[in-house]
């Protein structure tokens, strides 16, 4: 696309395209009209550049409420809320029966690519929490024992 | 009116007739000589070009800057003389 093999009208169509009041375009002119076209396309490319492109999606929010749990057999209900354009499930819900201390755990703000992907357990439990009942079991037996033998 | 130059007051004064683009203001022997070789040589051509232009100064200025060479003073100097002279007489 070279602005010097156009004919005078479609100059004449480009000045308007960005707005540059011309006049007639002849000889003498021109030479000039191209120059600013040239410089406005120029000025265009420049300003175009920095689209938004970069994807909201990156931004999370997770929030975990957890649970205030009286030590013997309640259901706990974990409400994870998971904000996110990649994700549209909005809420889910997961209810286990579990003797566990009562942990309190903070809201989570994961912004870019720092996804913290923290799932509460499912039944199936995992390593830590199975621990920690054991310890809390060992307790209780203790206590017993305790009281047995007091 | 203070700010222009006597030049400027000749010009702007009376029909130009047919002076000679060196009689334009801001336009001296060096910036004269090369719009002649353009062929622009009598200050009649020059306001044709003006009037080409649609009497848009800032687009006559750079016009101007860039067949003769002018400077930024020179070539506003020549625009507003002329616009001048065509507000009185055109």
């Amino acid at each position: 696309m070279s602005l010097s093999e156009k004919s005078d009208e479609e100059i004449s169509n480009l000045l308007a395209e960005y707005g540059i009041k011309h006049g007639p375009i002849v000889d003498s002119t021109r030479g000039l009209y191209e120059k600013k076209l040239e410089t406005a396309m120029e000025n265009v490319s420049v300003n175009a550049s920095p689209d938004k492109t970069y994807y909201r999606e990156e931004e999370e929010e997770i929030t975990y409420i957890t649970y205030h749990t009286p030590v013997k057999h309640e259901s706990y209900t974990n409400i994870v809320k998971r904000r996110g354009n990649t994700d549209p499930d909005d809420e889910e819900e997961e209810s286990y029966q579990d003797t566990e201390p009562a942990i309190q755990m903070t809201s989570t703000t994961a912004n870019h690519s720092a996804v913290q992907s923290r799932k509460p357990l499912t039944k199936s439990g995992g390593g830590m929490w199975t621990v920690i009942r054991l310890l809390l079991l060992l307790a209780v037996l203790a206590a017993l024992l305790y009281y047995v033998y007091c | 009116m203070s700010t222009t130059s006597q030049k400027h007051r000749d010009f702007v004064g009376e029909p130009m007739g047919d002076k000679s683009v060196m009689a334009l203001s801001g336009i001296g022997g060096i910036l004269g000589k090369k719009l002649e070789e353009q062929g622009f040589d009598k200050a009649y051509v020059v306001l044709g070009q003006f009037l080409l232009l649609k009497k848009d100064t800032e687009m006559f200025t750079d016009w101007l800057k860039d067949v003769s060479g002018a400077n930024s003073r020179q070539a506003g100097s020549c625009a507003q003389c002329l616009k001048e002279w065509c507000d009185a007489f055109l």
